[in-house]
């Protein structure tokens, strides 16, 4: 964590030297154009997760697709959860996507390096499960067990983040993103976490990846 | 509202009988295995039965506090009692009456 903390720090330093240099090239990609090129890319976060065998494993793959200014991104990514509960435990499994719009205001960097604000719809479908003890006065203890089969769900995303030419064909960067507005329907339970946005009762989340792309140029 | 001796009070799905002194509410649990559960109360010579039918829902709070379970929809499904209201359609521990009935 120390070490992307560096690397951030290191990025943030490197922009305004990278907007300065291109200073006089001409401005254009303001507006939409063709694209140039798709870059493929992973969160190295849920990698770490993954390899810290934290209570949550999972990956994310992105993509994005410049027109001009704008790109075309999506993501899709795995996520699954185990729990300890105090009188149990608790499961998730699930896919999620999402679609939309970045725009970059680094608007005259020929390396396609950004700093963009974007916004996301995205979708999520998993399956859920519990089981835990509780005690009812006469009925005495039970176990009970209970599953959210194929559960969907779907929110909005404020994303915000950068993109820095490392070497060659590959980019790093990170999106800092909003959550919002989420929506599910309900099964056996209430829902506690839905796979890509976090614990139902929570309005607004927030997430961070920090992510590395390899760019693959459109032949002209 | 005046009160009442009940001989004896049985729950479907538990063996254990209620006895009551006089009394204008008793409170009785519900089975968490079942959607539904039926009373059978004798008092004054009497037998009525009273038929609920309710929801379990499960909901996770936390790992520190656990799942539980709570129960919504509570409706009267049948009952020999001249009346009913339904106060509440919710369970939880607090509620103060869920079920009014009638027996004059």
């Amino acid at each position: 964590m120390c070490r992307f903390a560096w690397i951030s720090l290191f990025l943030f330093l490197a922009l305004p030297t990278l907007a300065q240099k291109k200073n006089s090239a001409p401005d254009s990609v303001r507006g939409f154009h063709k694209p140039t090129g798709i870059r493929f890319g992973t969160d190295l976060i849920s990698i770490g997760k993954d390899l810290a065998k934290s209570s949550l494993t999972g990956w994310e793959a992105n993509a994005d697709v410049d027109f001009g200014r704008y790109y075309l991104a999506a993501d899709f990514g795995s996520w699954a959860r185990e729990l300890t509960l105090v009188n149990g435990d608790y499961k998730n499994d699930g896919r999620y996507f999402r679609v939309g719009i970045d725009i970059n205001f680094m608007l005259k960097d020929p390396e396609k390096n950004m700093f963009f604000l974007g916004f996301r719809y995205a979708h999520s479908n998993f399956n859920e499960r519990t089981t835990y003890r509780i005690s009812v006065i006469d009925f005495g203890d039970y176990q009970i067990e209970s599953s959210n089969i194929g559960t969907k769900a779907g929110w909005l995303e404020l994303t915000t983040g950068l993109r820095v030419k490392i070497w060659k064909q590959f980019w790093m960067g990170y999106t800092g993103r909003m959550k919002f507005l989420p929506s599910l329907k309900n099964n056996i339970f209430e829902s506690y976490e839905i796979p890509g946005y976090g614990r139902t009762f929570k309005p607004i989340y927030w997430g961070f990846n920090y992510q590395i792309f390899y760019r693959i140029p459109f032949k002209r | 509202m005046r009160k009442i001796l009940f001989n004896e009070i049985a729950i479907s799905g538990l063996d254990k009988k209620y006895y009551t002194d006089s009394v204008t509410s008793v409170q009785l649990p519900v089975n968490p295995s079942e959607e539904d559960i039926t009373f059978t109360f004798s008092f004054e010579n009497r037998v009525e039965t009273l038929q609920l039918k309710y929801k379990p829902i499960t909901e996770v709070i936390s790992p520190e506090c656990g799942a539980f379970t709570h129960y919504i929809n509570l409706d009267v499904e049948n009952t020999s009692f001249p009346e009913f209201l339904v106060v509440t359609n919710q369970l939880t521990k607090n509620a103060a009456v869920n079920v009014q009935v009638r027996v004059d």
